[in-house]
């Protein structure tokens, strides 16, 4: 799996301000598979068929958007409700990072307006 | 090896009709003519070659191997890969002769100089395997077994699998592999593909000490792995042939010149990225090379083993075998 440059710009997706706003789903039709382990998981991805290794925070958000379509105010208030407002800002921009990532392998998709 | 086949008779029906059982006359004959049906795990060689030292490779390390087509000749007997290691032709040929190795008649490879006519013909038919036989999932890694459970140890060249393989198949573990898991999608269980195991260098001098008895090839130098030769499989795991063995451990070794032995956890998913990196043809499994990588973790203990010497690393992996074997990696 080669490391994607997040240095690169890619007209084809969101700025940071936008993928926030943006609604992301796993593209219908496309199965993801997971093995599991105490801190990371594999992910196989039949739209591609590239199998990927995540870290728990990425596999939690992508198994996250599997259940159901969410933009990334809507992510951290799932994965961490806790967080208090200052924490989220902070918590959103990550998720946005990994967000671009997903869309940038295929694995997500913008839900369409 | 002994003068013919032996008489067909009451005593005969029941015994396969190994390669040791052809004289001389008729290994050559059948290699410089028809073909020899060679068994190789699941599938099945008909090799042809003029060359001796093809046959007397063969006759040394094969000679427990029951013949693929029950010794009944039949040149148009099944075979999954017609074979055949042949001198080079042109006028090279008498300057420095070369070797060529072909399947279905086309030449894969480069030549090779004749001295290197056998391990190009045992290297040729896992080029064979690893780019035609996608039945299996197919993991570069050695395999043994005990009491039915396997295990693996996989590793580039140089990691010491083949020199552990070697050590453990003489401490009571059965050969499956010295090279190749062959791993079956549809019940996770691997075939055996028992064949003489490949050494090399620096490893050729310490299984000759380690197993004073074993029968090994002549060496070849100057190949591009360096010396190499071969060993004849133990006869018990030519006998168990056809008897498939559950994963229960996996063992990424590591040879380090005077390294204590130690084995570490690997977590599951390191795990499976490593064993598809180190995987054939996973990519062309798909969702089904995903599905039987997972099952395959799922039912085995995983373990890195850095190693400095033979005697400990293969108490380590005795005591590891004596572990329950259930334990999945996570």
């Amino acid at each position: 799996m080669p490391a994607p440059d997040m240095t690169a710009p890619d007209p084809t997706l969101p700025d940071a301000a936008a993928a926030d706003a943006e609604t992301w789903r796993v593209a219908p039709g496309d199965d993801l598979r997971w093995f599991d382990g105490a801190e990371e998981a594999v992910l196989f991805h039949s739209g591609s068929g590239e199998t990927h290794l995540l870290d728990g925070d990425a596999a939690e958000i992508l198994q996250s958007l599997e259940a159901r379509p969410g933009n990334a105010a809507d992510l951290v208030a799932r994965l961490v409700p806790a967080a208090l407002a200052p924490e989220r800002a902070a918590l959103c921009g990550r998720i946005e990072q990994c967000l671009r990532e997903f869309r940038r392998l295929g694995l997500i998709e913008p839900v369409p307006r | 090896m002994s003068a013919g086949i032996p008489p067909a008779g009451p005593d005969r029906a029941r015994a396969p009709v190994r390669l040791a059982d052809l004289s001389e006359a008729e290994l050559s004959r059948r290699l410089r003519g028809p073909g020899l049906a060679l068994p190789a795990g699941p599938f099945t060689v008909r090799l042809t070659s003029p060359l001796e030292e093809i046959a007397a490779g063969l006759g040394l390390l094969y000679g427990g191997h029951p013949l693929a087509d029950g010794g009944a000749d039949d040149p148009e007997g099944y075979a999954d890969f017609h074979l055949r290691v042949a001198p080079a032709g042109g006028p090279r040929r008498w300057v420095r002769p070369q070797v060529g190795f072909f399947l279905d008649g086309r030449n894969p490879f480069n030549l090779l100089p004749a001295h290197q006519a056998f391990p190009m013909y045992e290297w040729g038919l896992n080029w064979c395997i690893v780019n035609l036989a996608h039945q299996f999932l197919i993991i570069h890694a050695a395999v043994v077994a005990r009491d039915g459970r396997a295990l693996l140890l996989p590793g580039p060249p140089g990691s010491g699998k083949s020199t552990l393989c070697a050590a453990l198949i003489h401490r009571g573990w059965r050969l499956l592999s010295d090279e190749l898991a062959l791993i079956s999608p549809a019940d996770g269980r691997l075939s055996p593909l028992v064949r003489p195991v490949n050494l090399k260098n620096e490893s050729i001098a310490i299984m000759r000490a380690f197993a004073p008895d074993a029968v090994f090839n002549r060496e070849t130098p100057d190949t591009a792995k360096g010396v190499v030769t071969h060993m004849r499989p133990p006869a018990a795991s030519i006998d168990a042939a056809a008897e498939t063995a559950r994963p229960a451990w996996i063992v990424f070794p590591t040879f380090r010149a005077g390294a204590r032995t130690a084995l570490e956890p690997v977590p599951g998913p390191r795990a499976f990225m490593r064993l598809a990196d180190e995987s054939f043809n996973y990519g062309l499994h798909g969702g089904r090379g995903f599905a039987a990588m997972s099952r395959l973790l799922r039912g085995c203990m995983v373990r890195d083993m850095a190693f400095g010497d033979l005697e400990s690393a293969l108490a380590a992996l005795d005591g590891l075998a004596r572990e329950a074997p259930a334990e999945a990696a996570s």
